[in-house]
């Protein structure tokens, strides 16, 4: 793609999915892994997980992050720490000069959104996104169709977003990254509601003004521990009065044979449309494999990963501006905030609306 | 014995009642009554020569009439029960029972004192998915139920454009009365637990000035925390579009459905309904007749129609205010 060197991705914390978006960067020609940094006073096994990740790409494992992102081998940093450590490391290197990743979400508090977005601002040369799954398949034809108008224009949103607890154990390798406050900034609200979200703001063009939540802890020993919700049913307000509903968490059996379930359905004033990120799907029946099903064009939430690295080193490249930005996450994670402001009040809540830029 | 039934009203459901009971033995349609003479006549002509008027106390004061089905706008329900139950009749009422619980509160006080009995048209209950859903959960397959989701979502319009009664939320009470209470209903009955707070959020789809939203979401918290998302539509484009979908998460595990997975027939102009949710009429008529000859247990009772009343009436307050509403008067399990 460019005629340029491979850019060097320096990883800032590899935990949590570091795992799963490495070997993108790794098979990615325009970019080499050229170290991984921890914090020195990270916990031991945020350093474990550096360790491992960097021995199987072999590559050095750093203990001092400014020493690390003032290297001039190193173009973009992905930061891959858990949640509540996202804001300041992503801030951290922008302020070194580098393009970075940052694994959703971006930030846990308005705070944190509004910091990450100053820098950012000040850091025009350097490209800034956060994992999103907006260049799934299924997502990518909703927006086409729209696009072409075969929707009208759209009156209201449904997403369903759960995932499936009986793999708790090995999509999420430690369940405190989701349900430990201090680690993951909230519950399953904080983890997983920036992916409809995002949906609804991608395909409606509306962003989030009023959320009313609604939520619980039903099935999961780890959220019931440190007191946070597994799963919330959401009513959302969007501009121009479209209606949005959510059902957003985990829960012991997603309606999927895959990792969880991730439907929407849209009703516009010209037609309306449904998406399943499962779907379509080969059934399997067979003695030989427990699996049921496989879905055709592989999982959407793992092609999209792969898809939106590759669309970021483009955009890196060939100074282009990322799809999903920071306001674009300051905006998701506002509509969060409103979320568990709602939960307390047991009404609805305005979203902080984001500055004029 | 032949069971003579009089059918109070003549409108659009009454039409789909006087089509079950053709098909449910040992019933016959005695009486039909419309205040619109012209209705009542020609449904009466359907009904197999019934006997028609514009007087509902001409039918209830029939002495071969045994049981009174009552089809008329929601407004009328109260007044038109508590008079058959003075008569002595038996009585089925067509859902919204009533459109508050002061109403639904001396119609089940007038059935019980006359030794009557009274049934409400639940008919989301009789539905074959959500029968079967009922009997999984009542199994334990699921483990307890703690997340309900239902999106029911169709190209609708009330019949009569816009001289349409349910248009008007002083005679149907507003629509997640009208319909809300359907799913209302379901949840209640399926959860068997009173829900406690509701929020309702809305859209009128095809003309801004109709009078109800023909469209409306709500979340339903229950008295142990349990949740239910409920969506209702009548917004999609084409008149007949049916998409309904549920889906039932227990602590053990989930239940899930989608009438696009339902076999279809397409043809230019024809909507069948899927067949995981026809007949709902018949099943629920024909339950209902089962329970006057003492061959069933009655399904729906008075005690949960209620819940889901307080409920629906709870969700039209949230939907003109904005705001969370508390179920003031729903009674814990």
């Amino acid at each position: 793609m460019s005629n340029t060197a491979p850019l060097g991705l320096l990883v800032l914390s590899a935990v949590r999915h570091a795992a799963s978006y490495l070997p993108v960067f790794d098979a990615h020609p325009d970019t080499v892994i050229r170290a991984i940094v921890e914090e020195s006073d990270a916990p031991e096994w945020a350093h474990n997980d550096a360790r491992i990740l960097a021995e199987r790409y072999h590559v050095p494992v750093l203990r001092d992050p400014d020493a690390a992102l003032i290297r001039g081998d190193i173009d973009l940093v992905l930061v891959c720490s858990e949640p509540t450590r996202h804001a300041r490391l992503a801030t951290q290197a922008l302020q070194a000069g580098k393009h970075v990743l940052v694994d959703k979400p971006m930030a846990v508090t308005l705070d944190e959104c509004k910091m990450v977005a100053e820098v950012a601002s000040r850091s025009s040369g350097c490209k800034f996104t956060v994992v999103h799954r907006l260049f799934g398949a299924p997502i990518q034809r909703a927006r086409q169709a729209i696009d072409a108008g075969h929707l009208g224009l759209i009156r209201s949103g449904d997403v369903e977003f759960l995932s499936s607890g009986v793999f708790f154990g090995t999509s999420v390798e430690r369940p405190e990254f989701v349900a430990n406050p201090a680690l993951s900034g909230g519950g399953e609200l904080m983890n997983f509601m920036v992916y409809p979200v995002d949906y609804l703001h991608y395909l409606t063009g509306a962003r989030v003004t009023e959320v009313f939540a609604e939520a619980g802890t039903f099935f999961f020993d780890a959220h019931k521990q440190f007191g946070v919700e597994d799963v919330g049913i959401l009513s959302l307000r969007l501009e121009h009065d479209i209606i949005g509903s959510l059902t957003v968490g985990r829960i012991p059996f997603a309606p999927t044979p895959g990792t969880g379930a991730s439907t929407l359905r849209l009703i516009g004033s010209h037609g309306h449309l449904t998406v399943d990120e499962n779907r379509p799907q080969l059934d399997i029946w067979s003695t030989v494999t427990e699996r049921r099903g496989r879905t055709i064009g592989g999982e959407s939430a793992h092609g999209t990963i792969a898809t939106e690295i590759g669309a970021f080193i483009r955009d890196i490249c060939e100074d282009r501006a990322p799809l999903y930005g920071v306001r674009d996450a300051w905006a998701t994670i506002a509509a969060i905030e409103a979320a568990y402001r709602s939960l307390v009040t047991g009404q609805p809540a305005r979203v902080a609306a984001l500055p004029a830029r | 014995m032949t069971l003579a039934i009089a059918i109070i009203g003549a409108g659009s459901i009454a039409r789909d009642h006087v089509a079950a009971y053709a098909r449910i033995p040992g019933v016959r349609v005695s009486h039909i009554v419309d205040t619109d003479a012209i209705r009542a006549q020609s449904l009466a002509a359907q009904a197999g020569n019934a006997t028609w008027s514009t007087d509902a106390q001409s039918a209830l004061a029939a002495p071969d009439v045994s049981a009174v089905d009552i089809c008329t706008p929601s407004e009328t329900h109260a007044a038109l029960t508590i008079a058959a139950a003075e008569r002595g009749k038996a009585i089925h009422v067509e859902k919204p029972a009533a459109l508050s619980l002061a109403d639904y509160d001396a119609m089940v006080a007038a059935t019980g004192r006359h030794g009557v009995s009274l049934m409400v048209g639940q008919t989301a209950r009789f539905q074959p998915v959500n029968r079967e859903i009922a009997q999984e959960i009542a199994a334990g397959t699921i483990g307890r139920l703690r997340l309900l989701h239902l999106a029911w979502y169709a190209g609708d319009v009330w019949a009569g454009g816009w001289r349409a009664w349910q248009l008007d939320p002083a005679r149907s009470g507003g629509h997640p009365l009208h319909n809300g209470i359907h799913a209302l209903d379901l949840a209640v009955w399926l959860f068997g637990r009173a829900p406690t707070r509701v929020f309702t959020r809305g859209f009128r789809a095809f003309a801004p000035t109709m009078g109800i939203p023909d469209s409306f979401h709500m979340t339903v918290r229950f008295h142990d925390g349990s949740l239910a998302l409920l969506e209702i539509a009548y917004a999609l484009r084409q008149r007949g579009d049916t998409l309904r979908r549920i889906l039932a998460v227990g602590e053990a595990g989930s239940l899930s459905h989608s009438t696009e997975d339902d076999p279809h027939l397409y043809s230019d102009g024809v909507h069948l309904p899927s067949p995981s949710i026809e007949d709902a009429i018949y099943h629920q008529l024909r339950h209902w007749v089962a329970t006057l000859r003492g061959e069933e247990t009655p399904i729906v009772t008075t005690a949960q129609v209620r819940h889901a009343l307080a409920a629906a009436l709870a969700a039209q307050e949230s939907l003109e205010t904005g705001r969370a509403v508390t179920v003031g008067e729903a009674d814990n399990e």
